[in-house]
């Protein structure tokens, strides 16, 4: 009886993993397509010959290996940056005590709740004022506060317990200290999800950067994505290779990040 | 001290003779991407080759909604580019009281704006003044599938040139093949609703709005008219309710007898599809007009010397060689008369005479002058549509609702 609801069990999961990795496999074979096999009807699974040339063509139309380098030197800053500021300020929230401690908190957690639409212009005034406009500052410094990473922080921050800190404290610690050698080790799921969170919304942000940026030389991998095809739709086997190439960092650091992932998602489950 | 001094002479020579090298920068925004950007890429390097005194640093914009964020954040900010091919233009220059583009017009006497077609000066205009100088432009086409149009027992070498003549073949080819009751396949479909709309209340005699002083028009008798003719199309089964997101994957697959949308499809399509393609002049009610739409060249105030060479580059781009140039290689209109009469272009009818319709039809061409309220008029009008087709109002009443409502607004 058992052994019969696990294969339905299976059979649901399968349906599922499907279903995800559909796109992906339909992008695969999209990227090795001529641009007729695209838009042939019915739809063609398989090229009907092989193409390599999409890439090549990528590196034809847009500085590829350019944006590529930008856009993980600006998805490293922001990563970095963000969870290390998050940290901090989780830690103060959730394990300290001091005045306005409650406002401040609410505070930053009505930052969710405005979307980036509303908040661009002004930021877009504010950088322009600071004249840095086509430059990396620009690019990496307005996202350094999150948020959702301090608020997602504090509450996993909250978690750990009182006494092994108190423990620490008589020990001789000093706050730092106790964050980075007490705390930190603990917590490391969550630091790791909110690291994987940012680390992709960053790595594909695509209006910000357009909009900051205007020299070529400073432009980041979602923006030549979008050059590849025309205003009405085209030629989306030369997108379909960009894109292949685009999400291998995403892949990896989903790789190193997915253990430590599933163990957040499952602690989050137990609260 | 001689040194010292001979030095700082020769400092000083070698600064000035530098800086009369020097070449005037011109940032330059285009909204033109895959083909296009391309060729457009092409077009700046050939400026830049022939021209040592500029250097024009073509930058992409982004998609035409990101190209109209980023230049309203430029706008605040005082970050303009000196010029741009942007879509909606006389929004960004016209309407902030920025008709520089014509000055610059005026006082040139090689300028021959006789050659460009007059709606394509409409296209550019903010309250009757112009303010941009068009470049990449389409308009609407009737595609149509000779194959369905045979089997239906029409001349597929006569498609529709009237509306009533449009009806009466969509309703010929609708067939229901599988018996379910649902059609499988349709008469006549289209992608973008809201642009044959309008192209429809202009064919019937309604100028859609006087941009002079805002006042919808399409709520008058002509308008209604045409409103009324969309829901018969619905009503006899011409077309199909909704269903307009897959007009163009209905077409390609051989299940729709006409397709009404851009002309910049028949470079992708012809010898593409699987049926013999036709491409014909939309058909006409009281008239034939088919809309513009586009993006524009801008330019924005800045030192003389950078406008001067704003301009030029601007020039260069919209000269008659490269117009056609351009159109050949994207399927966007030329928009210079003259460009019709460039050997690349006969050649081109010669080989591909699908081509010569979309670009022939432009005399028919019309556009009203831009205003701040366009987009919102475009968004009522697709509700006004989809109210008309789900039959939740009548022709008159959605007509006359959105006209309110636009009046509102403004």
């Amino acid at each position: 009886m058992k052994k019969r609801k696990n294969l339905y069990v299976y059979f649901f999961l399968l349906a599922g993993i499907a279903i995800v990795l559909f796109p992906f496999f339909w992008m695969i074979l999209s990227a090795f397509k001529s641009n007729a096999d695209v838009y042939s009807y019915p739809p063609k699974w398989f090229p009907e010959k092989w193409n390599f040339d999409n890439f090549a063509k990528v590196f034809e139309m847009v500085p590829f290996g350019l944006y590529y380098l930008n856009n993980i030197i600006v998805t490293v800053l922001v990563t970095a940056g963000q969870v290390f500021i998050s940290i901090l300020a989780a830690f103060a929230l959730a394990r300290l005590n001091f005045p306005f401690k409650k406002f401040i908190f609410s505070f930053f957690l009505t930052t969710m709740l405005m979307p980036f639409v509303i908040t661009m212009i002004p930021t877009f005034l504010i950088i322009s004022k600071l004249k840095w406009i086509d430059t990396y500052q620009g690019l990496v410094v307005p996202f350094l506060f999150s948020g959702f990473s301090i608020f997602f922080l504090t509450n996993f921050f909250k978690t750990f317990p009182n006494d092994l800190q108190d423990a620490a404290k008589i020990d001789g610690c000093g706050y730092f200290k106790i964050l980075f050698s007490i705390i930190l080790p603990n917590v490391r799921p969550a630091v790791s999800t909110i690291s994987m969170f940012t680390f992709l919304g960053q790595w594909r942000s695509y209006l910000w950067p357009l909009i900051v940026t205007n020299t070529t030389k400073m432009r980041t991998l979602p923006i030549g994505l979008r050059y590849l095809v025309s205003e009405g739709g085209g030629e989306y086997q030369i997108m379909m290779a960009a894109s292949l190439m685009a999400i291998i960092p995403v892949l990896i650091v989903y790789i190193f990040c997915e253990k430590q992932f599933i163990k957040s998602v499952a602690m989050t489950g137990l609260k | 001290m001689k040194r010292i001094i001979v030095l700082l002479i020769v400092f000083s020579l070698l600064t000035i003779s530098l800086s009369s090298f020097s070449k005037t920068t011109v940032n330059f925004w285009y909204a033109l991407s895959g083909n296009s950007g391309e060729l457009f890429k092409k077009l700046v390097d050939e400026f830049n080759m022939e021209n040592s005194d500029v250097f024009v640093d073509a930058v992409y914009s982004g998609k035409y909604a990101d190209t109209a964020q980023k230049i309203t954040a430029a706008l605040a900010s005082d970050t303009l580019p000196d010029g741009g091919i942007i879509p909606a233009g006389p929004i960004f220059t016209g309407a902030r009281d920025n008709y520089l583009i014509l000055d610059y017009i005026e006082k040139d006497p090689d300028f021959n704006m006789e050659d460009f077609y007059n709606a394509m000066w409409d296209y550019s205009k903010y309250d009757g003044k112009i303010c941009a100088i068009p470049y990449n432009i389409s308009t609407p086409v009737l595609y149509y599938n000779k194959d369905l149009l045979k089997s239906s027992g029409l001349d597929p070498e006569n498609p529709p040139k009237t509306w009533a003549e449009l009806l009466e073949y969509s309703k010929a080819m609708g067939k229901d093949i599988n018996g379910d009751g649902i059609f499988d396949v349709w008469g006549m479909n289209m992608a973008d609703v809201v642009w044959i709309f309008k192209a429809f209340l202009y064919q019937n005699g309604c100028e859609i709005i006087d941009a002079h002083n805002c006042n919808p028009l399409f709520d008058g008798e002509d308008g209604i008219e045409a409103a009324k003719y969309w829901k018969r199309l619905i009503d006899e089964k011409a077309m199909p309710v909704g269903l307009h997101d897959l007009a163009e994957k209905m077409f390609l697959a051989g299940n729709l007898g006409f397709y009404l949308g851009t002309s910049s499809r028949i470079g992708k399509w012809v010898s593409n599809t699987q049926f013999d393609l036709g491409v014909a002049y939309l058909p006409k009610g009281k008239r034939y007009g088919v809309p513009i739409g586009g993006a524009v060249a801008v330019m924005f105030p800045k030192n003389k010397e950078v406008q001067d060479a704003t301009y030029r580059f601007i020039k260069f781009i919209v000269s008659t060689e490269k117009v056609a140039e351009f159109s050949i290689y994207t399927g966007y209109i030329p928009i210079r008369k003259s460009a019709l009469e460039m050997d690349e272009m006969v050649e081109l009818f010669k080989n591909n005479p699908l081509y010569e319709t979309p670009f022939r039809q432009l005399e028919y061409a019309f556009s009203y002058w831009h205003f701040d309220q366009m987009g919102n008029m475009d968004s009522l009008f697709w509700e006004a549509v989809e109210n008309i087709e789900r039959e939740v109002m009548s022709p008159e009443a959605a007509m006359k609702d959105i006209s309110k409502r636009l009046k509102e607004e403004m």
